[in-house]
């Protein structure tokens, strides 16, 4: 170990070196857990998966199979125009489909064309009314090259039906945390916490009592009360829009969802919110605040808010993970997101019982292990971030 | 300051009457809101005959405005206990008070069974946990029941029942007694399943909180002093931490309890236990509102009730506590 002269502070040698600030130095032990960054690292790979699919609510070409395709077997006749049969070169340029893949859908067909006007090319023309199947039903298909995650029931692609619902989880979860944890919970304990007296017991006492009822279930009349209404609601807005965006993104699905989970789960961070704030409002450069005539949002925003925002991105990690086994408890209730729309719940309560996953295993663990793994890296991040901010449990 | 303990007791308990009739009155509205004629959901027919559907909305107290209807539920539920007539059930008429307490010893018993496997298994294994701070095994005990905390019900069951009915088949005999596919009547062993999904992912819950209790009273002076006395770690744990660390634990009871309540709703459902749960769930689909408000009021009493409990218990729990109004 080598000592340095201590340097002489003089304005010469330019500004001293920032200190660090108590979140980089969370960051930076945060970063030295290695389970931490592996549980950060699957949730940024799932709810980048489900990011990604968002460009696809925009009309962006995504590289995915429609989610909500069903890859079931098609048949279709060759076409007559103004009496005149197509040409087999015809056809196949209109469903796209090569002379091979034809021979080897239709086999029999084939063979009994080819007895009636001999060996198929692009110029034969077949007898009228003559159909070719385009496509097979690829229904409760394992994992292929074709579909990494195989097909449900319904021929649809898994893996592309497990981005989407993601998407589902991401746009629902970061919304509910927003809108309850930072816009009511935060707000509310921020307000509670500042003003005292008969402001912060309304708001108390309202917690009380959304707290005392079973989230589950106001959830089902929530839904049961208010579905209806809100799809008119939205439906008025596409009308005088003039689009169909809403409604087709299942956006009054979302909101709903988001909106009443919010309403019943901001009471915790508004108490621990109030808490802090009763600490920090006592503190002398609120006082000086005050004396200089500072007004209370501009007190709440730029003097309390600071302190208690690292709290509530410390809650972060536990919060997206509760609305994400929320979610799929929801759906199986059939208050969440609403069919054909891809969710985890929707696909875990599509994937039917023992018997099924006893012969398709890949149903149910598909789903299941995608957010299984997405809530168990939430807990692990969330463990570990507090870990770092209260050093007194490590 | 210092309050006595009786006015904090009566203060308490003084709020407990307007808590519950805020949770009523919302709960109650919501119902209310719900679109479409409640006579149809009743009747199941489309269009009702007028002098039937009018004979009806006697019957459910149906007539008047909200809160007219509100009050007669009100008085109902005062008076009586009455949670209302089923909409669903109705040959013959049942209410809901007397469908639910056909089903709610089972769901009880699973219910009470799995809350003291949640403390008898959590507790101890927070304590490992907290003692091998430092170790692999600190990390390994929780992270290991954090997996079962992440796999929603949903799918813990059905891989549960797979295994005894599939996988397992090379053993018939499981630990002495074969565990059914689906809950039996009679047998003791269809409690394995439903128990273990409630039980399971609480356990990483309860372990973590019982840990980090412990940890804050393992750097006590105290604990110092028992273990510089000569006293073995066993007796440290046991005599010295356990007590101090289990007080905080009473909060998290009235969460637990919430928690295997309306955890019973999936757990039932899917295990075909006719208890209060999957009984809520049919109803759901039967549209059968009086049911859904009638437990929805239960749990809600259940809850604020034991909050009341435990705060009062813990003040002779813990002597320290001084209970005082704020200025």
């Amino acid at each position: 170990m080598t000592i340095e002269a201590v340097q002489p502070l003089d304005s010469s040698y330019g500004p001293l070196a920032r200190a660090e600030s108590p979140q980089r130095r969370a960051w930076r032990a945060l970063r030295r857990k290695r389970v931490a960054m592996v549980a950060l690292a699957l949730i940024v790979v799932i709810y980048g998966a489900g990011a990604y699919t968002i460009l696809d609510a925009f009309g962006a070409p995504i590289g995915l199979q429609d989610p909500e395709a069903t890859n079931l077997t098609e048949r279709r006749p060759v076409r007559e125009v103004d009496g005149v049969v197509e040409t087999l070169g015809a056809y196949m340029a209109h469903h796209q489909i090569s002379l091979e893949e034809l021979r080897r859908l239709n086999p029999e067909t084939v063979a009994l064309v080819e007895a009636e006007v001999g060996p198929l090319s692009s110029a034969t023309v077949v007898p009228p009314r003559t159909t070719f199947v385009l496509k097979e039903d690829e229904v409760l298909e394992g994992p292929s090259a074709d579909h990494w995650f195989g097909t449900d029931r319904i021929g649809r692609d898994m893996f592309s039906r497990t981005l989407f619902a993601a998407r589902t989880t991401l746009v629902i979860s970061i919304l509910a945390f927003l809108f309850g944890n930072v816009f009511l919970g935060l707000g509310l304990g921020l307000v509670a916490g500042y003003l005292g007296g008969k402001v912060d017991n309304a708001i108390m006492r309202v917690g009380d009592v959304v707290l005392a009822i079973p989230t589950l279930l106001v959830l089902i009349l929530v839904s049961a009360s208010l579905r209806d209404r809100w799809t008119e609601w939205f439906a008025a807005i596409d009308d005088f829009l003039g689009t169909t965006f809403f409604i087709d993104q299942g956006i009054d699905d979302f909101s709903l969802l988001f909106f009443s989970v919010s309403f019943f789960s901001w009471v915790g961070t508004a108490r621990f919110v109030r808490a802090q704030v009763f600490a920090l409002r006592e503190q002398e450069y609120v006082l000086a605040a005050e004396a200089l005539g500072a007004r209370i949002p501009r007190i709440l925003l730029r003097h309390l808010l600071p302190g208690v925002l690292p709290w509530i991105v410390v809650g972060i990690s536990a919060t997206l993970g509760a609305i994400a086994t929320l979610e799929v408890a929801l759906t199986f209730l059939g208050i969440g997101v609403q069919a054909p729309t891809a969710s985890f719940g929707a696909m875990i309560d599509d994937a039917g019982g023992v018997r099924t996953f006893n012969l398709h295993p890949h149903l149910l663990l598909v789903p299941g292990v995608t957010v299984a793994v997405l809530i168990f890296a939430f807990n692990l991040l969330g463990d570990a971030v507090n870990d770092v901010v209260n050093p007194r449990g490590r | 300051m210092t309050g006595g303990v009786l006015p904090f007791v009566l203060r308490r308990l003084l709020l407990v009457p307007p808590t519950l009739f805020a949770v009523l009155f919302i709960t109650f509205a919501f119902t209310q809101a719900a679109p479409g004629d409640p006579v149809r959901i009743i009747t199941g027919t489309r269009a009702p005959d007028p002098e039937v559907a009018e004979q009806i909305r006697e019957e459910f107290g149906l007539t008047g405005g909200f809160f007219d209807r509100f009050g007669g539920y009100f008085v109902g539920l005062v008076t009586r206990g009455d949670l209302g007539p089923s909409y669903f059930h109705r040959s013959p008429q049942r209410s809901v008070a007397e469908l639910l307490g056909e089903r709610v010893w089972i769901s009880t018993q699973l219910g009470l069974i799995s809350l003291a496997l949640i403390f008898l298994l959590g507790i101890p294994l927070g304590v490992f946990a907290a003692v091998n701070r430092g170790t692999w095994r600190d990390p390994f005990t929780i992270g290991f029941f954090m997996i079962f905390d992440a796999i929603p019900v949903l799918v813990l069951i059905p891989l549960m029942v797979w295994l005894l009915v599939f996988g397992l088949h090379e053993v018939p005999e499981f630990f002495g007694f074969s565990v059914p596919s689906v809950w039996t009547p009679g047998d003791a062993a269809s409690y394995i399943v439903p128990v273990a999904a409630l039980t399971l992912p609480a356990l990483a819950g309860m372990a973590r909180f019982v840990r980090v209790s412990v940890l804050s009273v393992l750097d006590e002076d105290y604990v110092r002093t028992a273990r510089a006395k000569g006293l073995g770690p066993r007796t440290v744990v046991i005599r010295h931490v356990l007590r101090n660390s289990l007080l905080p634990l009473s909060t998290v009871m009235a969460l637990s309890i919430v928690t295997v309540v309306t955890g019973a709703i999936l757990t039932e459902t899917l295990y075909g236990v006719p208890g209060v749960g999957s009984f809520v769930f049919a109803s759901i689909g039967q549209r059968d509102f009086n049911v859904i408000l009638g437990f929805t009021l239960l749990v809600a009493t259940l809850f604020v009730l034991a909050n009341v409990v435990i705060d009062v218990a813990y003040i002779y729990i813990d002597p320290r506590i001084r209970y005082s109004r704020r200025a």
